[in-house]
């Protein structure tokens, strides 16, 4: 009782230090807890692996540097199994950050081998969200005229006879709030019924999972980091996000205490009032 | 003037959108040029992500005038709006253009970042306040609170398999149901709120007179 | 220092002011957190104009698209919203703005109204008793949880029961959305700390 009543009175700092503390140790000796890969991960792995070499995806960072964090591990392990197949991957952003994201993944692509224009393209960012999604969708070239280098886009082979968001044969989208998925399927999967998946901060993705079971989306990563670490394990690549899973195992444990003792602190203060008042 | 014309610009370019919808199959050409519209859109939000930065230095302009306490965080603001624009333009490969980079590396990525990764400590400490079992509702919250945290952490995999399986079956089936049920009602709000604003009854965005 | 290493320092540095607000609000902070803003309203400018120069400047000197004038001379009909006395003229282009989201936003009619309740609609014959209990949530569930929304009526008790139902479901929507905060922002902190850990003390590769 009297442990509980001074957990209560704790001062907040002990708290912050306590979850800072069971955050970092893991991350220096990492205990090497199994990731168990979802159901909702599986699907976007197959809908990943259902693609034939030479197939174009169409990969969008929409998404901010608060929710990077969480996202950017999804969008570079997609972008590296997409690749890894063989197919040709066409980059753009509707969040102005989201391009810094992808002119890092195209100059390390790059350096890996694969060809600009070929291989991987960055098209580049395009202001007005819902907006601009709708027009790029309807006209590439128009919202387009050029890729982020300045060329026209139809100088480049990855670009050949693609005029809307339908020709490409999948979406993956990444989000942090406004654009997401749903402008997504309200603009394209809606009109040119291509196949989308997307990938979320985790504080997303309980709302977008609706759009999963009713098959508009046919893949949802709606656990930020541990999503992309479920994508690393079931594709073979473990990387940063599988790495950071005992950390986020032991800090959730650490609030669900929080919570519990939160409670019991309660039902006890609440006894006590009885008891008062009885007395 | 002043109300007229917007009010007639809003509605001939909704009309012209969802005329498009309802009827591209009709009316191809029709679908030519809402895209060009949209296009426009596009354009002008743009020039309205500059009017935001302009607003911003107006704003802060004003603090520094009033001689504010504050005042010297005005020109600190400045400062990062000055570097990132100067550097901002420069080729790739020189000296400004390295100093970019340094901005938004080693500036604007870990800022944003620490920025929204302290709220883990406020939710965590809050938790030992805010999140209790009051009543029936406040119970039912909790519960799937604890057990979709639980099933997000791997170590309790370990411990048993239900904590996977529990958090699995609030996502998809309770989560489902709520959501949607929200999501119903927003899409009516949103159909309803996008007619006032094409007709001109919703006139919010005229702002103050 | 090369510029690598100071973009770790600075980053470094940077995290720790931020953090420090977990002490106690001070100047460090703040400064830091104007520093923030000013940055991010610098980048949005430096990519709005190379967005504008090769969404309109380019097709209209390059490839002679005159119309793009038109939506250029809106956008900057938008800074007279700065005007006290022209800001009305910003309206002109705030009404097309306005005209088409709106427009746009009304699909949702098909995406998130006729195929959710399309989606809602499913068969109780699942297999198990598991499973025909999941899809009754499934269905009930949301029609309950819209019957707690319904506020156009006078409720009587079968409307009261299915609205106290859909209210917990709710709640248990909620709880389900509260536990996924909790996952997003543990992933933010965990982030940082590996850029400290990895990048700046070099504890961990």
């Amino acid at each position: 009782m009297d442990v509980i009543k001074w957990f209560g009175n704790l001062d907040r700092r002990w708290l912050y230090a306590l979850l800072l503390f069971v955050v970092v140790t893991p991350l220096i000796s990492p205990l090497g807890i199994p990731v168990d890969v979802t159901e909702a991960t599986a699907q976007f792995v197959a809908a990943v692996e259902k693609l034939n070499p030479g197939d174009r995806m169409l990969l969008v960072f929409d998404y901010s540097i608060g929710g990077g964090p969480d996202v950017d591990p999804q969008a570079q392990i997609v972008l590296a199994h997409a690749l890894s197949k063989g197919v040709r991957v066409v980059e753009v952003a509707f969040v102005d950050t989201g391009l810094n994201y992808a002119l890092k993944s195209i100059e390390k692509w790059e350096k890996a081998g694969k060809v600009y224009g070929e291989d991987i393209l960055l098209l580049g960012y395009a202001a007005g969200g819902e907006t601009a999604i709708s027009a790029f969708a309807q006209d590439i070239a128009q919202v387009f005229p050029t890729d982020i280098r300045g060329n026209p886009l139809t100088s480049y082979p990855i670009m050949q006879g693609i005029k809307t968001a339908g020709d490409f044969d999948f979406i993956a989208e990444f989000a942090t709030g406004i654009p997401g998925p749903a402008e997504w399927i309200r603009q394209v999967v809606t009109r040119y019924n291509v196949p989308l998946g997307c990938g979320v901060v985790a504080v997303m993705g309980p709302q977008n999972v609706p759009y999963l079971q009713s098959g508009q989306l046919v893949g949802l990563l709606g656990g930020g980091l541990k999503s992309a670490a479920e994508y690393e394990i079931a594709v073979g690549m473990p990387g940063p996000a599988t790495a950071a899973m005992d950390a986020q195992s032991l800090g959730h444990i650490v609030v669900v205490l929080f919570v519990v003792a939160g409670n019991l602190l309660f039902f006890v203060e609440r006894k006590e009032q009885k008891a008062k008042k009885r007395g | 003037m002043r109300k007229e014309v917007p009010i007639a610009i809003g509605f001939i370019a909704g009309a012209l959108i969802l005329f498009e919808y309802f009827f591209k199959d009709m009316a191809p050409g029709v679908s030519v040029i809402a895209t060009k519209a949209q296009n426009w859109g596009s354009i002008i939000s743009a020039f309205a992500m500059g009017l935001a930065a302009a607003n911003l230095i107006v704003i802060h302009g004003r603090r520094i005038r009033s001689k504010h306490p504050d005042a010297w965080m005005s020109w600190v603001m400045y400062a990062g709006i000055l570097s990132m624009v100067v550097t901002g333009f420069a080729a790739k490969g020189t000296l400004l253009s390295d100093i970019y980079t340094f901005l938004f590396d080693g500036l604007y990525l870990p800022l944003g970042t620490a920025m929204f990764s302290i709220m883990i400590f406020f939710i965590a400490s809050a938790a030992r306040r805010a999140f209790r079992a009051r009543n029936v509702d406040a119970m039912f919250l909790l519960v799937s609170g604890l057990l979709v945290m639980l099933g997000n952490a791997p170590l309790m995999t370990m411990v048993s398999p239900f904590f996977p399986r529990a958090s699995s079956w609030f996502m998809s089936y309770a989560n489902v149901a709520g959501n949607r049920a929200i999501m119903i009602g927003a899409a009516l709000g949103m159909v309803l709120t996008g007619f006032r604003v094409i007709v001109g009854i919703d006139r919010s965005y005229f702002g103050g007179e | 220092m090369d510029l690598a290493a100071a973009k770790v320092w600075a980053g470094a540095l940077c995290t720790f002011a931020i953090y420090s607000f977990l002490w106690k609000e001070n100047r460090f902070f703040r400064a830091f957190q104007n520093l923030y803003v000013g940055l991010a309203a610098g980048y949005s400018l430096v990519v709005a104009f190379n967005t504008l120069k090769r969404q309109a400047w380019g097709p209209l000197t390059e490839a002679g698209e005159t119309s793009v004038v038109i939506p250029m001379l809106l956008g900057v009909l938008l800074f007279t919203r700065l005007s006290k006395q022209y800001g009305w003229i910003a309206r002109y282009p705030m009404a097309l703005l306005m005209g088409i989201g709106s427009a746009l936003s009304m699909k949702a009619i098909e995406s998130d109204f006729v195929r959710q309740i399309q989606a809602s609609i499913i068969s109780l014959k699942a297999p198990g008793i598991g499973g025909v209990f999941n899809n009754l949530v499934l269905s009930l569930g949301t029609a309950f949880a819209l019957v707690y929304f319904f506020f156009t009526f006078k409720p009587n008790k079968a409307s009261q029961i299915a609205g106290r139902l859909g209210r917990w479901v709710l709640m248990l929507c909620f709880g389900a959305a509260f536990g996924s905060a909790v996952q997003g922002r543990l992933s933010l902190l965990i982030s940082q700390m590996q850029f400290l850990l990895r990048d700046w003390l070099k504890i961990i590769s």
